[in-house]
């Protein structure tokens, strides 16, 4: 019987284990997500183009990560997922400003 | 005994019931949710963003219904407004993305190179439904009794305020338009509006939706004095997705604001973007603002200059009526004398028909 227990308890404390390490390369996956967004978003020029949308996605990543240290980890994941978004709009205005202008350069040049 | 049964089940019966009554109106506005579902619905009407960024616009969709299913469980507000506030994003991105795809298929053309979109996708894309109601007053199924009234009596205050302006171009050097049209501004006084392009299509490669994230902030105190600063002005006008141009800062609209080759304005449509181009306005008393209508060059001239300038007398029309001094407010027609795009294809004949909104006095 104290066997029995022995071993339950054994096999909850390894579960314990084993999920609280599958939960952990979830959010770092997060972070890279995020991180990658707000770097495409740069490449695309969002720093001249759409400065205010990067900067929230940025402001969003810095926070969650001040989150995450602190083990608020849900609250960390929404400002991530905010993050990614505003990311992505940042990218998107950026083509979109980077096309129109090239597009009224070479209009202008003929 | 049932008696007494009876009036200790009663109390009790009702107080239950005030709790479930509480619960039933526990539901709270969340601005956040409005906002999403408004930026939403204005940006999957637009044609263009539904052809050329129909993924986008779907993953905003799907947005829209975790919101939504988020509000219908009561979830907490925070939560609620988490949801909307990326719903809102994914349908601004889907936006973006139909500009960018729209600008880089006319500047892929202009290099002789393979187009990037389809002609089919094209047709699509500057097609507007037949069956769209001109303004919501020519549609009252979709409009509620005093929704209709309250649109009829802006129909009658639009019509003698236009009434009133044309009479005024005529009269008033003040708002003239430059002396290239005026020929041409004299005509459209009498003239019924003209016929375009029977396709005319929706524009929406340049046109502004986004919501001003700083109208609340920009309305309310400004009202009662002009104190704000250039700085101020700037960030009010940027948050109307205003840009800086040669002539001040300007936002540009696209032609679907507007019955098909007609000046008359789609009230749904317009009204967001004019209440907050009126709300920088009132704020700021010192600021001018000139409109300058472009079209395509599918009509001969004259009909050009007179589309034109009727759809820039629409606008500020539709600007005084919501209080805007009309000596702040010049307009002018161009016509198809000042394309941004070559005439070469529907995207680029849809990015000349536009009305630009021009802050001269705002750099």
């Amino acid at each position: 019987m104290k066997r029995t227990k022995l071993t339950t308890a054994a096999l909850l404390v390894g579960m314990t284990i084993m999920l609280s390490a599958c939960a952990k390369p979830k959010q770092g996956a997060d972070f890279e997500h995020a991180s990658k967004a707000i770097r495409a978003a740069e490449i695309a020029g969002a720093a001249t183009y759409a400065p205010a949308e990067l900067s929230i996605a940025s402001q969003n990543f810095s926070k969650a990560q001040a989150l995450a240290n602190n083990n608020r980890q849900d609250r960390a994941q929404k400002l991530l997922q905010i993050a990614v978004a505003q990311a992505e709009l940042a990218k998107a205005v950026s083509e979109a400003d980077h096309a129109e202008t090239s597009l009224q350069q070479l209009q202008a040049a003929y | 005994m049932f008696k007494q049964y009876t009036l200790k089940v009663t109390p009790l019966l009702i107080a239950s019931g005030l709790l479930m009554g509480g619960c039933a109106t526990k539901q709270v506005w969340i601005p956040e949710l409005e906002d999403a579902q408004n930026t939403y619905e204005q940006i999957s009407q637009d044609p263009i963003v539904a052809s050329l960024a129909h993924v986008e616009l779907e993953a905003a969709r799907r947005q829209l219904i975790e919101a939504e299913t988020a509000a219908n469980e009561f979830r907490k507000p925070h939560s609620i407004a988490h949801e909307a506030k990326l719903a809102k994003v994914k349908a601004l991105v889907a936006q973006q993305r139909a500009r960018a795809q729209s600008s880089n298929h006319s500047l892929q053309v202009a290099l002789g190179q393979q187009p990037l979109l389809s002609e089919e996708l094209i047709l699509a894309a500057t097609q507007v439904p037949e069956d769209e109601p001109v303004l919501a007053a020519a549609n009252p199924e979709a409009n509620g009794d005093a929704g209709q009234q309250d649109i009829a009596a802006q129909l009658a205050a639009l019509s003698a305020q236009l009434a009133a302006l044309q009479s005024q171009i005529a009269n008033s050097t003040a708002i003239a338009p430059i002396s290239s049209i005026e020929s041409a501004a004299a005509l459209s006084e009498t003239q019924p509006l003209p016929a375009v392009e029977p396709t005319t299509a929706a524009q929406a490669t340049t046109e502004i939706t986004e919501e001003p994230m700083l109208a609340a902030a920009m309305s309310a105190p400004a009202k009662q004095q002009s104190l704000t600063s250039p700085a101020q002005l700037k960030r009010q006008l940027q948050a109307i997705n205003a840009k800086p141009s040669n002539h001040g800062m300007a936002l540009t609209l696209g032609e679907r604001y507007f019955e098909r080759g007609s000046a008359r304005l789609w009230n749904d449509r317009a009204a967001r973007h004019l209440d907050n181009v009126a709300s920088v306005l009132s704020g700021n008393p010192d600021l001018e603002l000139d409109i300058e209508a472009h079209t395509d060059n599918t009509a001969n001239a004259d009909d050009s200059h007179n589309l034109t300038i009727d759809r820039a007398l629409s606008i500020k029309t539709a600007l005084v009526l919501r209080g805007i001094e009309a000596d702040r407010i010049n307009t002018t027609g161009y016509g198809h004398t000042r394309p941004v795009a070559d005439n070469a294809t529907p995207l680029q004949r849809l990015q000349n028909r536009r009305v630009e909104l021009i802050f001269p006095n705002a750099q």
